[in-house]
């Protein structure tokens, strides 16, 4: 089966939530959400900014509570019982994390605090040691301000110029004019699998190749890619993928570098601490191996627990090829609902979409969208979505963003275009 | 509370209709104002009697003297925003200086404080934001029109929402 243009097999065993021909049942699935049982100024929540961050299902706030209720200790240096359990979660969690994205090694997983601290931990740490003034960054005109402005301040330190790969009025990226961009100077390439503002898919297969075609690393922002289609890391031939694992259905503060075992073996520590260390005097530190030389401090240890099980939420107890059937589905039925709302305009039509609609409306401002959907319980993110510049490219200073996720149903998108029609009513 | 109760009629109509909306050809004090939450920018000038002088350290004793007599706005903002500009204007034109910055404070004071038996009720068409300081993540939207005006009279051009005063222009910028 291919969604999004990726290959997702199909599981056939018995899972959660299934109906009995093994369709997804969304209301059980919904009902593991605490959050959605929670009524908005006095209206059923429908929660339309998952791509801001995902709701929590039980079995991921669970994990968090018996981390703090049975097992608080600290990892990798007690030898009581709590300390070893933390310890083994913890690092069963890396494996975890290593089958999900298939890296065939698990120290190419490192845990950080997000996909902001993995690009600036890259940057700084990877990318900053070989540029030379005048050497160039290339990322897209989709990035998120997270992968635009840590290549803007390495460029202030280094003299290197940032190159930004220019897109189409749908909101793709073009191919030809990417390829024309690279040349000798171009030291390094970040770009996002999936925008967060438009909900575009990046051809991240060609981006990646064209890269490793002209042997340049290249970074895979896939924040936005992570809670909708399965990350191959066999097949996509990244240097650094990044992700985090609030936008998974985990915990904030908590996210993952991947990074090739050749290039992080190369790279100098940016934070210095406990537990990145194998022996310390004050002649001379010796750095541990990897990952454990990037995991500098005491890491967010319950939160990387319950991150294992958001993953395990995802691809056990749902599975990509069930997520792909009805994210499609609800894509299409919302942008069909929202295209029949008079004097609306979608930004962003590429031709491969994960559920995500952003929009604006004749005479009202996002800003005032939003604020009447949340009067009627509708949760949407309205701005530039932390994506100046791409904003700026479709002419809009703002927009109003509704994104979907498998835990919203077909009375959400109906939510949504109602409570758009009474905003339109109100300042008729 | 209910979408209307947050957009009374009032703002409603300043914001299809604008008093004083569009551009001043002369002009004693301008800035520009721009909120980087949600992308709101605007515009205030206006002009004054009896003036004083152009340096910025004479402008406390100079402004005693002066009276608002015209201003007008530009704006690509939400509702919010452009109905405080366009009020604003209505209530500020005509009182000296002074009096428009107490006019200034009050209302701050009004869309944020919390505890409601201890705010003034504001002039004018302002009462129309009784409700604001319910909703902290559109105060700013309210207010930007009002520090912009307060940064056109301490002679800065430029000033946004997430400065907490107007002095320190120009910094940490990358460019």
């Amino acid at each position: 089966m291919k969604v999004w243009g990726i290959r997702i097999a199909m599981v056939d065993s018995k899972r959660k939530y299934s109906n009995s021909d093994g369709t997804l049942n969304i209301q059980s699935l919904r009902s593991d959400f605490p959050v959605l049982s929670r009524s908005i100024r006095g209206k059923k929540l429908v929660y339309l900014d998952n791509a801001a961050t995902a709701l929590k299902p039980l079995r991921v706030i669970e994990s968090l509570e018996r981390y703090y209720r049975q097992g608080t200790a600290n990892i990798h240096r007690g030898v009581h019982l709590l300390s070893e359990e933390a310890t083994t979660a913890y690092e069963q969690v890396r494996d975890i994390v290593a089958q999900f994205v298939q890296a065939s090694d698990q120290k190419e997983i490192i845990f950080t605090s997000g996909t902001t601290a993995g690009i600036n931990l890259v940057a700084m740490s990877f990318v900053k040691p070989m540029l030379s003034p005048g050497d160039e960054i290339l990322i897209s005109y989709l990035e998120h301000h997270a992968n635009i402005v840590p290549w803007q301040m390495l460029c202030e330190q280094t003299g290197a110029k940032l190159k930004i790969m220019p897109i189409s009025e749908s909101g793709d990226i073009d191919m030809d004019q990417c390829q024309a961009m690279i040349n000798s100077k171009t030291k390094f390439m970040s770009v996002s699998w999936v925008s967060n503002a438009i909900g575009t898919v990046n051809p991240i297969d060609d981006i990646v190749r064209l890269a490793n075609g002209a042997n340049i690393p290249i970074l895979v922002d896939a924040a936005q890619a992570v809670a909708h289609f399965p990350v191959n890391l066999q097949r996509l031939k990244a240097d650094f993928l990044v992700f985090s694992g609030h936008k998974l259905f985990g915990p904030t503060g908590v996210g993952v570098l991947f990074g090739r075992t050749h290039h992080l073996e190369s790279m100098r520590p940016i934070f210095g601490g406990g537990d990145m260390i194998k022996t310390v005097s004050f002649e001379k530190t010796v750095y541990a191996d990897i990952p454990a030389r990037f995991e500098a401090g005491t890491p967010p240890i319950a939160d990387v627990i319950a991150l294992g099980e958001a993953i395990k939420f995802v691809t056990d107890d749902i599975g990509f090829d069930r997520i792909a059937i009805y994210e499609d589905h609800l894509l299409k039925l919302a942008t069909t609902a929202l295209r029949a709302v008079s004097g609306l305009r979608i930004i962003g039509n590429a031709k491969i979409k994960v559920p995500v609609v952003s929009f604006i409306l004749d005479n009202i401002h996002a800003h005032d969208i939003g604020s009447i959907l949340d009067q009627h319980g509708v949760a949407v993110r309205t701005g530039h979505h932390c994506a100046e510049p791409l904003l700026k490219f479709f002419g809009v200073p703002a927009t109003a963003r509704a994104s979907f996720s498998i835990i919203n149903d077909e009375q959400d998108v109906e939510a949504l275009v109602r409570s758009l029609l009474k905003a339109k009513e109100l300042f008729a | 509370m209910s979408a209307s109760e947050l957009y009374q009629r009032v703002i409603l109509d300043h914001n299809r209709n604008p008093r004083n909306y569009g551009e001043l050809t002369q002009f004693d004090y301008f800035a520009r104002g721009f909120n980087p939450i949600c992308g709101d920018r605007l515009t205030v000038f206006f002009s004054v009697e009896n003036r004083g002088g152009n340096e910025l350290q004479e402008i406390e004793a100079f402004r005693s003297h002066e009276i608002l007599s015209q201003m007008r706005f530009i704006s690509n903002s939400c509702a919010l925003c452009r109905a405080s500009a366009s009020i604003m204007t209505e209530v500020l034109t005509g009182n000296p200086i002074g009096k428009c910055l107490n006019i200034f404070q009050d209302f701050m004071d009004f869309i944020q404080t919390e505890a409601r038996d201890e705010v003034k009720e504001p002039i004018g068409d302002l009462k129309a934001f009784s409700e604001i300081y319910r909703f902290p993540a559109r105060r700013k939207c309210v207010s930007l029109p009002w520090k912009t005006f307060v940064a056109a009279l301490n002679q800065h051009h430029d000033v946004t929402t997430e400065e907490s005063n107007y002095s320190d222009q120009g910094k940490g910028t990358i460019k």
